[in-house]
């Protein structure tokens, strides 16, 4: 099963063999690539090389392909401001002033719709059998606050017809765009709506739902799997989020995964989130990152879950967090040097790890590893090891040494492994970076026995 | 029901017309101005402030019922000024340098006023200066910073830097907040206090005003 199966598979509510892990990489693929955002989110030829690297580096099951909600509103005729680190923001509200019916639906061609559009073509044919590509689009409610400000929240309450036809509009600018993007050979439509977190179920009922089921029925129409994503606290409309014919619901920290996953799981909708961006990925070790992800994946597991950042990773991320994640994830063997920086910070508390003293006629095997249960290569290396034991009768110490502080990290370097997991006899690194046969292993074993 | 209790809760229901009329026939029956204030409006907005917090009401309930409880202090302000009513204290408050939400920081301002600060609001992508400047001009109590943005709420560090160059350090209260912070990042700039609300805020810089008074 590749990535973009298990995806898709995640997003029908299938069973899949592990849960698939897509990095929202954003404004971070710009970084990655040493460009600014706004360079980044300008250029085509910039956007399908930072996807083409997160896709080298992360190990990605799907990816975003352009993090930007502001391309509708720009078309429309909203002024943007551009930052460094940042996507851009909408500066005018031109429906503060203005009116709709002098706005007319943004088409191919217009402001960066092209760029995103071609991008998305380029990318789906360069990697589009591998993985799942989502094509992102501004939600309505979001879209209509970028048009009318914050008036749009007072219209709710006092001109609730003006909010409903903002919002038709805003849907149709949506359905429009999804239909472009259907055409260039992405599988994921991933409408992003983060204002809906800000208002009540009571608004959500009136003003969002009605609009975001007609969306992503369109989107289903054209054969597409279709995602609903809202950060900030958006736990009081989960459940009307899962009630809009939506294919996924997607979410940061603000929501608890666990309350989410039942409220998904009651709807058969797939659910994805929500490692911490600022205090796990952006400011936490690659440790940090993937004992988070260890935990994710523990109360995710079952249908439906996708393992995934917040929302859009920040510029600053370290790519050493995403890594080790997409390691971890993949099953993939994880190198040390991705956690080099942690030996460089000396803080935390010391690990203790007792010494083993050997005896004549025996031997001492040790697994270094991050979590055997969730970390396919750590578990086989275990059941290696408990294989051959019954053949050696009592010759064989062995422990299982998981390391979850940067002391272990750097006890571990120190004795030389680079990678993990990494299984050492009679503390020597004899394995790293390979599952023995079970004959290497007897081998490797009798060659030690000590004298 | 009082005059009061009914003002309360036409705030409470974002009623701004209502509001004004039944602050005009307060004033007409000799109702002392600073009870209007303190027991119809501000208690009103008081209560939304704690609904709020407790996510039973929203941004679009918490602006309209601001709005109210301006259409009511329009008709009291020029009353209130001729008594010489002091604020709780006053707060010059913005969102940093590089970042242009303002959501977060207009409702922080609102519950502010809901508590009988006097805000200054400076607006959206302030840069660090002008926080020190408007605060040493009005002589104010706190510097309230708002920042979304993770590569933006580094920013806030530059005031308390412009704060201790001056010496003025000691000379205000610095609160900040914004969806990426906590507590502990306000406490590695060297803020006083972090707020994760606008409610928790407006109460913060109320208590931390009258604190500094009773010094």
């Amino acid at each position: 099963m590749n990535g973009k199966e298990r995806v898709l598979k995640t997003l029908n509510f299938e069973e899949v063999d592990r849960t698939p892990w897509v990095p929202y990489a954003g404004v971070q693929t710009a970084n990655l690539i040493g460009l600014t955002a706004e360079e980044y989110l300008k250029s085509e030829d910039a956007i399908v090389e930072g996807v083409m690297k997160a896709y080298e580096l992360y190990r990605p099951d799907g990816l975003p392909i352009v993090f930007d909600m502001q391309i509708e509103a720009e078309a429309l005729g909203c002024e943007l401001r551009w930052a460094k680190e940042n996507p851009p923001a909408v500066v005018n509200h031109i429906l503060e002033d203005g009116s709709l019916a002098d706005l007319a639906l943004p088409k191919e061609t217009d402001g960066r719709y092209p760029m995103a559009l071609n991008a998305a073509k380029r990318l789906s044919e360069k990697i589009g059998d591998e993985v799942a590509l989502y094509a992102l689009i501004c939600g309505p409610f979001t879209l209509a606050s970028h048009l009318r400000g914050t008036d749009l929240f007072m219209d709710m309450i006092e001109d609730e017809e003006d909010a409903h036809e903002l919002m038709q509009f805003c849907t149709q600018v949506a359905k429009d765009f999804a239909g472009m993007y259907a055409k260039t050979g992405v599988h994921v439509i991933a409408v992003v709506d983060p204002m809906t977190s800000q208002i009540s179920p009571i608004h959500f009922e009136e003003f969002v739902k009605p609009y975001l089921t007609e969306l992503n029925q369109s989107v289903k129409e054209k054969g597409l799997k279709v995602t609903t994503f809202c950060c900030g606290n958006a736990t009081k409309n989960l459940e009307l989020m899962c009630q809009t014919d939506t294919d996924g619901i997607a979410f940061d920290e603000n929501v608890d995964l666990a309350f989410a996953k039942e409220v998904a799981t009651k709807h058969k909708v797939s659910f994805g989130g929500n490692i911490p961006l600022t205090t796990v990925m952006l400011f936490g070790s690659p440790l940090d990152n993937v004992n988070e992800a260890i935990k994710e994946l523990e109360i995710g597991k079952g249908p439906g879950h996708v393992l995934s950042p917040g929302c859009d990773m920040p510029y600053d991320t370290p790519v050493d967090n995403i890594v080790a994640i997409g390691d971890y994830v993949s099953g993939k063997f994880t190198s040390l040097d991705v956690f080099a920086t942690e030996s460089a910070l000396q803080e935390g508390e010391e690990e203790v790890i007792e010494e083993v003293e050997i005896q004549p006629g025996e031997v001492f095997i040790e697994i270094v590893t991050l979590d055997s249960e969730g970390c396919a290569p750590c578990q086989y290396m275990c059941e290696a090891v408990k294989k051959v034991i019954p053949q050696f009768e009592e010759k064989i110490i062995w422990r299982e040494t998981l390391i979850k502080t940067k002391s272990g990290i750097k006890r571990t370097m120190q004795l030389g492994v680079s990678n993990l997991p990494a299984m050492l006899i009679n503390n020597e690194v004899v394995f790293d970076n390979i599952i023995p046969s079970e004959q290497e292993l007897k081998e490797a074993i009798r060659s030690r026995i000590k004298e | 029901m009082s005059c009061f209790e009914e003002i309360s809760l036409m705030v409470q229901n974002g009623k701004s017309k209502k509001v004004k009329e039944l602050v005009l026939k307060a004033l007409d029956d000799n109702v002392s101005p600073k009870e209007i204030l303190n027991q119809g409006l501000l208690a009103g907005m008081n209560v939304i402030g704690v609904k709020f917090k407790a996510d039973e009401v929203f941004v679009p309930e918490v602006l309209v019922s601001a709005r109210a409880m301006n259409a009511g202090m329009k008709v009291l302000e020029p009353i209130l000024a001729e008594t010489g009513n002091e604020p709780v204290g006053k707060v010059v408050m913005g969102t940093v340098k590089g970042d242009l939400h303002d959501i977060g920081k207009n409702l922080v301002i609102m519950m502010m006023k809901g508590a009988g600060l006097e805000v200054v609001d400076l607006g959206i992508d302030v840069p660090a200066a002008n926080f020190v400047d408007k605060a040493e001009e009005i002589g104010a109590d706190i510097i309230a910073m708002s920042a979304l943005l993770t590569s933006t709420m580094g920013n806030m560090k530059e005031i308390l830097d412009i704060l201790d160059e001056r010496n003025l350090r000691d000379k205000y209260v610095v609160m900040v907040g914004g969806a990426p912070l906590n507590a502990n990042f306000a406490k590695e700039i060297g803020a006083d206090f972090y707020a994760a609300d606008a409610s928790t805020a407006a109460d913060t810089a109320k208590k931390a005003s009258l604190d500094r008074k009773a010094v």
